[in-house]
């Protein structure tokens, strides 16, 4: 078997446990289909274009990723620790690498994938309901803001998420370490921007010269890296003998 | 003989507790191994370093050739494993979580069906094989995570203590397709247990682990020999009091107990025969009906290596 046939086993396996437990829960079915009428339907008839158009949606929509994202991710190890079966997974022939891959990606082309389908029907709603506005198209920058901000939040998000879940002992307890965490890494861009406005560092006059489209790369960039920081931190933590398995 | 498990002088401690201590094991391949032994005594710890789920703090293990500090992966790759726990994923159908495993191994979409069909069949699984393994009772669970392990057709099986739990009609039924499968597929089998009926029903060899040290290995027959002297039973009649004295009296004896009025229990000293001593009763005019040579239970010997370690 290849890493890449390893890694789609492990997709495999947690779509379908995401899917029962999600079709197996009212609550779960009614939740989701409320998030996206919302986020979908009814917040772009109620408020216009700015909610699909402007520097809101690039907020909004990676937000929705994220939070979708956050359960699934919690659960990816601490889950399969609380309900006895992270031992048998790590007992079976699948490297540690395609097991955490396989999590990762498959609650990040899950909650993309769905978010992707709300922006594109809050575009389509956008259209129907306020053609007559010259601003329902949104400009570039917006569909990249929002095309790699729904990537990379959730990116973001579940490298943390996965890093935090290898080594807690319950989901609640990954949940609330996790919690923590965001607030943490939410907190430190304001603080560091607060600086360095602070200092007159000749930083913010660069950054304040930007095109909108070369600011969305940027920030596109920052949180690549730190998906790509938490990802390596989590390969690294994940050694078999040294989990723990109880 | 070819060796499916090698351990030399295999060592595991956690902070200032030895959980395994020095440890040697030979586990002939094709064979049934039964590994014994209290809870806590060091069992599931042996299991998880032997599949480089656990790193020893010092010691080697050699698992179907390969190191299992080094090629750990090798070893996964060619054993099945039933752990502590099940480990059967609650939401999947009985059938999904033998599919997951038979894609893991990388099994062709029409041997992994089959494969499933057979082995869910062979436990008895068949009719709920659609149904959510979160429902199935605890015996079933148990079965399935067995068909599981076996699904890819391993050299080895590691079943950590299969039927803990299981009432005694489940249990049975399990040891029964157990070994049935197991010879079947002739498959190495490295068991452990605390249920002495069980590792004296399924093992060829056993060991017996207590506090980290291993106490005693040997076939069950074995150990039971090693649980004390041999005892022979004597029915006779015309057995008295006196009678009983004299055999009591005699050097090859160690204990003579009169437990009926015409039964008597005697401990023969190390190297005895009965011989003589029924040659006694009949000279004396006692009439023997039976001389019966008493084995000592498995349990007798556990019980006594673990006692003898306390």
């Amino acid at each position: 078997m290849s890493f890449a046939g390893d890694v789609r086993t492990v997709i495999w396996k947690e779509w379908r446990e995401l899917a029962d437990h999600v079709a197996g829960s009212r609550v779960g079915i009614i939740g989701m289909v409320v998030l996206g009428l919302y986020f979908g339907v009814i917040a772009p008839y109620a408020n216009g274009p700015r909610i699909v158009a402007s520097a809101l949606a690039i907020f909004q929509y990676p937000l929705l990723a994220a939070m979708l994202s956050v359960q699934p991710i919690v659960d990816s190890f601490a889950g399969e620790r609380e309900r006895h079966t992270l031992e048998t997974l790590l007992a079976s022939r699948l490297a540690d690498r395609a097991i955490l891959l396989g999590k990762l990606l498959a609650v990040l082309v899950a909650t993309t994938g769905a978010t992707y389908i709300v922006y594109a029907l809050a575009l389509l709603t956008t259209r129907l309901a306020h053609a007559d506005q010259p601003s329902a198209t949104p400009p570039e920058w917006v569909l990249l803001g929002v095309g790699l901000g729904v990537l990379l939040v959730p990116a973001v998000f579940a490298a943390l998420g996965v890093f935090i879940s290898l080594r807690a002992a319950t989901v609640r307890q990954a949940a609330q370490t996790f919690g923590l965490a965001i607030v943490g890494l939410a907190l430190l861009p304001v603080i560091l921007g607060q600086l360095a406005l602070q200092l007159g560092s000749p930083l913010v006059l660069r950054v304040s010269r930007l095109t909108p489209v070369q600011l969305v790369l940027l920030g596109a960039a920052a949180l690549a890296l730190l998906a790509a920081t938490f990802l390596a931190a989590a390969f690294r933590r994940f050694r078999r003998g040294r989990l723990n398995l109880d | 003989m070819d060796v499916a498990i090698r351990t030399r002088a295999l060592t595991r401690s956690f902070g200032p507790v030895r959980a395994l201590d020095h440890v040697d094991l030979e586990v002939a391949a094709g064979s049934i191994f039964g590994f014994l032994g209290p809870n806590g005594a060091g069992k599931t710890t042996t299991i998880r370093i032997l599949l480089g789920l656990l790193e020893p703090t010092g010691g080697s293990a050699e698992v179907l050739g390969f190191d299992a500090a080094r090629d750990a992966a090798r070893i996964r790759e060619a054993a099945g494993a039933l752990l502590e726990h099940a480990g059967i994923y609650e939401r999947l159908s009985a059938e999904q979580n033998l599919e997951f495993f038979g894609r893991i191994y990388g099994l062709p979409a029409r041997e992994r069906k089959a494969r499933a069909h057979e082995l869910l069949d062979s436990f008895g699984l068949a009719a709920a094989r659609r149904r959510r393994a979160g429902t199935l009772s605890r015996g079933m669970r148990q079965k399935l995570a067995i068909a599981r392990a076996m699904l890819h057709r391993p050299r080895l099986l590691f079943l950590d203590e299969p039927t803990a739990g299981l009432d005694p009609a489940a249990g049975a039924s399990l040891r029964d397709d157990l070994l049935a499968l197991a010879r079947q597929e002739r498959v190495t089998v490295f068991l452990t247990t605390h249920n002495l009926d069980e590792a004296e029903r399924l093992c060829d060899r056993v060991a017996v682990i207590h506090r980290g040290v291993v106490r005693a290995t040997g076939s069950p027959a074995e150990l039971r020999e090693r649980a004390g002297r041999p005892r022979v039973r004597i029915r006779a009649a015309g057995l008295d009091d006196a009678l009983a004295r004299l055999v009591a009296d005699h050097p090859d004896v160690a204990a003579a107990t009169r437990v009926e009025p015409t039964v008597l229990e005697l401990e023969l000293r190390d190297g005895a025969r009965p011989a003589p001593i029924v040659a006694l009763l009949v000279q004396r005019g006692a009439e023997i009906d039976e001389v019966r040579r008493l084995t000592p239970s498995l349990e007798a010997a556990y019980l006594g290596l673990v006692e003898a370690a306390r």
